[in-house]
């Protein structure tokens, strides 16, 4: 995905297993989405 | 951690984290950790593939400018331990800004396991302005 491309509204899963969509983070003007390799 | 979200609060940008564990790994972790920032976990790698996010080889960990990564984070204290159950070493991260209504305006997929871009650059990547909403049922 390039700059210019629109974030699908993809489902994750919060802690305690309930899923959540990405847009519901979209709350204020802008998100910074960071994918970690691994928590460790 | 803290300061850095702060700064990214300071320009409007809420941070959030995914993660590839397991739920009940991450909310473990989390109860023995001292996170503060919002972290999710996509644990089938759906959102990582849908940004692009590649698996990398194993001999991409002996690079020279790999080795030199970890040496540099060695030295500031970081150490390497196992992965988590469900975590996949070969997954590689990335950093993307959107906008409200999901338009990217920054996009850093990982090249390999230490490729990420600094706090500052994701600070300069934010506009300054933040855009108008477009109409969706234009698109």
């Amino acid at each position: 995905m390039t700059p210019g491309d629109a974030a699908p509204d993809l489902t994750l899963l919060r802690p305690d297993g309930g899923s959540v969509r990405l847009s519901e983070f979209c709350t204020s003007d802008f998100l910074l989405v960071v994918f970690l390799r691994h928590l460790a | 951690m803290d300061a850095a979200r702060d700064r990214f609060a300071a320009r409007g940008c809420f941070v959030l984290v995914v993660s590839q564990a397991e739920p009940e790994v991450l909310s473990l972790y989390l109860s023995r950790s001292n996170w503060n920032v919002t972290i999710v976990c996509d644990p089938d790698r759906t959102a990582y593939a849908a940004f692009g996010l590649e698996r990398t080889r194993w001999l991409t960990f002996f690079k020279p400018r790999v080795l030199w990564g970890y040496a540099c984070g060695m030295w500031k204290g970081y150490r390497v331990k196992k992965p988590y159950v469900g975590e996949d070493l070969l997954q590689l991260g990335g950093d993307f800004i959107l906008t409200r209504g999901r338009k990217l305006v920054f996009a850093h997929a990982s090249a390999d396991p230490t490729d990420r871009p600094a706090v500052a650059e994701l600070l300069a990547a934010i506009p300054s302005v933040p855009p108008i909403p477009s109409d969706p049922r234009s698109d």
